[in-house]
């Protein structure tokens, strides 16, 4: 290049510059950022302290004050300084009492008696009480509509999963979660991953591109039967079967809501959507009580015709396994800790601290179900809202989706989903009997969703 | 001198472009404020009318007192990228129309409608104020259609549920309970017609106020139709809200019917089913194929003689159209169509068709009344135009049932008002803005020009089937 060449194409430059500098002054600048697509999948990520900071005292009600009611309340009261429970919701009495008297003998806290409620309506009582923050543990059948209260109230709220057992309820969550975003509430789901720095570390691999495009995926939540209770006489029909949700599809949505929505809200994670149709079986072989199935098998479908095989299974002695694995172009990953290569040999994997002082399901240095709590009180704290509601209410829906299609035989699609009116349970709760169908469902001769 | 500007001609070259940018930008940035005032809209006379209407609605007149503006709705926020091809595109067009077009002559009834209207009202300006779709005071069926909008924002624009909030004074989704309401101070019919020879009768509903003719078609061996009587209007207004008042389920009192636990019936629209044009003798539109088809069963019922959609071929028939013509007043198509305009000046396309049929050249965008048009040979009223009519013929149109509509309405061009003009319900599509779950079987939410015909059997068909 002689030197006339290089003025003459640094004036075409410059010209250009000059022109270019005209446009984006009138305001095509937005033309030119708008393109700048990014692959990568937009994804907040909790800051995953190992306290809370501390800040204004922060106090916490329970809805539901059963097992994971209680276990919740002292997951809360680990997650910082300046935390307490002081009040308490459950339709029994008998389980207030028990949750009351857990939390004194772990934590010391002294719970005042005319904050503790039982009773069908008692969250309403609880609402009113001066709290800042409640907790929803109930059966999932009646999430939609507590935490719908909870936003109305402008309280942040930690629910456990899964948050609805049918299409009206999950709508419901939807319209709650966007009301909680528009008034900075902060929520917290209870789809723990989310809140496990190996699961998010291999998430970060995986989305910047550890496996290549995603091609498909499958899940395991094969383990034995839950527990069941046995209907008491004095007991009418309302209470044996609250006391026994995780066998009545329309309190708990049947176990592959109830339990495997945490593979699914995993998957719909990594691969970065909800899936648009699912087509699957499942059946009652062992299982007596109550009326929901013990297996299922689906072949959930997302665009671009990824399928997603998930398998769950609630009977004892046969083989148990609860993981997942997704298949990429360039490798695959277990989810939870390590990318593998196409070879099968690991490309990558998560360095867990040395010396773990994490208690329960974890090697992981805090407590997973503390993180969470953890996490939720350092948004409210910082000021830096989170709202996990959305993305749990699609993954409830995913697998209300695939049970469906196992109920009906019928492949269903996420549109029939989102204008589906089904609603399960009867439409108020009044001690006694229970007008609902208790059918088991039969494929081809179960009533449409 | 010379060498300095030699020298330093990138550097001047650069200046230069940067003032002349700034001067640009200032006096555009100028020229925009000036130009979007709501004075300089009002100022060319173009929108008159839409001053007054603008003052008394919710975007003028509010709680808050926040006054909003014409380019606030009718041009895209400022930030965004289609923000200035759109205000010169509408500048464009108010200073033609200020130029070229007889400003008494525009119909402002026919350009708000929806159809019209979205293309000046841009939904990422609606969103940009109303950017809180669901703030907590909002009622559940306003958190439902949101929801439903939220999940469909490709199908859907906040008029389609929110149409008249800039300009007058209504307010949308009042609630439509009333309008099935009856009248008072009419005679009360008690007992349908009894017709004892093939001639043109008034049918009367019993326990109502209202009747209507019906035509007597005599048969055609040739064409293997038999004799049959036809409606001689559209289903009006007044006929369809007989049966709704009978038959709608929400609205109605359990203890009127003692003994019963549940009432199912047809359920009220969402929103006005009349579009605002008018009840009484217009016909009665926006209802699905079923809700047309239940008319039918519920009219037989109640009067005891077969009432019925009609066919396809019975329609045509009815027409009254020769085999030598497109239409039964005679003509072809393009006698009536408007050609280019060298043509034009040779020959104007005819007015005789006005008369006869309330189409897209004469309509003003909404349905008419039936004096205004003239009848065919048999009598019939608005059989071409007004609205399409529904047909028991079906189709499969993408393995779905639907169902043939004969007759072209207040929105058709000439070749859809010819006989030989294909045309069906789509069923999916006019549903698409409903956000209620299930869609409403008895409503389309987005069809705003079908309505029906009735037919009656004649009975005695062997006997005497000639018109007396």
């Amino acid at each position: 290049m002689n030197s006339k060449d290089y003025e003459n194409s640094r004036r075409k430059f410059l010209l250009n510059a000059a022109a270019a500098g005209i446009v984006g002054a009138i305001g095509l600048n937005s033309i030119f950022t708008s393109c700048q697509s990014s692959k990568k999948r937009e994804y907040a990520f909790p800051p995953m302290l190992e306290k809370a900071p501390d800040g204004p005292l922060l106090k916490a009600g329970i809805v539901g004050c059963g097992y994971r009611g209680t276990g919740a309340a002292l997951n809360f009261l680990n997650s910082g300084p300046n935390v307490e429970i002081v009040a308490l919701a459950d339709v029994f009495q008998d389980r207030v009492d028990a949750c009351r008297q857990e939390i004194k003998n772990q934590k010391g806290f002294d719970i005042a008696p005319d904050q503790c409620f039982s009773g069908i309506n008692s969250f309403e009582k609880l609402m009113n009480c001066d709290v800042d923050v409640v907790i929803l543990a109930t059966p999932p059948h009646f999430r939609p509509q507590h935490f719908e209260a909870c936003v109305k109230a402008k309280k942040h709220v930690f629910m456990e999963k899964p948050v609805a057992v049918d299409p009206v309820g999950v709508r419901s969550v939807m319209v709650s979660a966007e009301k909680a975003k528009m008034l900075g509430l902060s929520v917290v789901t209870g789809t723990i991953k989310r809140h496990q720095q190996d699961y998010i570390e291999t998430f970060k691999q995986v989305n910047e591109g550890a496996i290549g495009e995603i091609v498909s995926a499958n899940s395991y939540y094969n383990v034995g039967k839950l527990w069941h209770r046995n209907p008491r006489a004095d007991w009418s029909e309302l209470e044996n079967m609250i006391r026994n949700w995780v066998n009545w599809c329309w309190l708990s949505g049947d176990h592959i809501v109830e339990q495997h929505v945490h593979n699914l809200d995993t998957v719909n994670w990594f691969v970065g959507k909800h899936p648009e149709k699912a087509i699957g079986f499942g059946a009652r072989q062992q299982r007596v009580t109550g009326d929901q199935y013990d297996h299922f098998s689906v072949d959930f479908v997302y665009d671009k015709d990824i399928h997603y095989h998930s398998m769950c299974r609630q009977i004892n002695d046969c083989s148990n396994n609860t993981s997942d694995r997704i298949q990429g172009t360039k490798g695959s990953t277990n989810c939870e800790n390590t990318i593998y290569n196409l070879d099968g040999s690991v490309n990558w994997s998560y360095q867990y601290p040395k010396a773990g002082t994490g208690k329960n399901i974890s090697r992981l240095s805090t407590n997973p179900y503390d993180q969470e709590h953890i996490d939720l009180v350092t948004a409210i704290r910082t000021g830096n809202p989170i709202n996990e509601a959305f993305q749990v209410a699609e993954s409830t829906l995913t697998g209300i989706m695939g049970r469906i299609s196992a109920y009906t035989g019928k492949e269903v699609s996420w549109e029939e989903m989102m204008n589906s009116d089904l609603y399960l349970g009867p439409k108020s709760y009044t001690i006694g009997p229970v007008a609902i169908s208790k059918d088991v469902p039969k494929p081809g001769k179960s009533p449409s969703i | 001198m010379s060498n300095f500007f030699h020298q330093y001609k990138f550097l001047i070259l650069i200046l230069l472009s940067f003032l002349f940018a700034i001067a640009f930008v200032t006096g555009l940035n100028g020229i925009d404020q000036t130009t979007s005032t709501d004075k300089y809209c009002m100022s060319c006379h173009v929108h008159t009318h839409a001053e007054n209407s603008w003052l008394q609605a919710s975007h003028h007149n509010n709680k808050s007192g926040v006054v909003v503006h014409c380019v606030d709705c009718h041009l895209p926020p400022k930030n965004q990228s289609n923000y200035w091809p759109e205000k010169i595109k509408a500048g464009s067009r108010d200073l033609y129309s200020y130029y070229f077009k007889d400003i008494d002559e525009i119909n402002w009834d026919e350009k708000s409608l929806l159809e019209h209207a979205k293309k000046h009202v841009f939904n990422e300006s609606c969103i940009n104020c109303h950017a809180n779709l669901f703030p907590l005071h909002l009622s559940k069926e306003g958190d439902k259609a949101h929801l439903y909008y939220k999940h469909n924002k490709d199908k859907l624009d906040c008029i389609n549920c929110h149409l008249n909030v800039g300009h007058g004074g209504e307010q949308t989704h009042k609630a439509n309970y009333s309008f099935s309401k009856s009248e008072t101070n009419k005679q009360i019919f008690t007992e349908p017609t009894s017709i004892q020879e093939f001639s043109n009768f008034n049918e009367q509903i019993p326990n109502t106020t209202v009747s209507f003719d019906m035509i007597a078609i005599p048969d055609n061996k040739a064409q293997n139709i038999n004799a049959f009587f036809i409606g001689k209007l559209e289903v009006t207004w007044d006929e369809y809200k007989a049966f709704l008042r009978e038959t709608e389920s929400e609205g109605r009192l359990v203890n009127e019917n003692q003994g019963i636990d549940a009432i199912t019936g047809a359920t009220p629209p969402f929103g006005d089913p009349s579009q605002a044009w008018g009840m009484g003798k217009r016909p009665a539109i926006t209802m699905t194929w079923h809700a047309a088809n239940t008319y039918c069963k519920w009219l037989s019922q109640k009067i005891g003689k077969i009432y019925r959609l009609p066919t396809a071929k019975e329609w045509e028939y009815a027409s009254g159209t020769n085999e030598n013509d497109d239409f039964f007043f005679g003509g072809n198509a393009s006698d009536y169509k408007d050609k280019n305009f060298i043509l034009n000046l040779f020959k104007k396309p005819s007015e005789k068709i006005n008369n006869y049929v309330i189409w897209k050249k004469n309509s003003i965008g909404k349905t008419g009344l039936p004096e205004e048009v003239l009848p065919n040979k048999f009598g019939i009223v608005n059989m071409l135009g007004n609205v399409r009519e529904f047909c028991q013929d079906t189709i499969k149109v993408n393995n779905k049932l639907e169902y043939i509509l004969k007759g072209g309405s207040f929105k058709s061009t000439i070749n859809e008002l010819l006989l030989s003009h294909k045309d069906h319900t789509q069923h999916d599509v006019w549903m698409v803005s409903d956000p209620q779950i299930p869609k409403s079987i008895w409503w389309y939410s987005d069809c705003n020009d079908v309505g029906f015909r009735i037919v009656c059997e004649w009975s005695q068909m062997d006997t005497n089937s000639s018109i007396k």
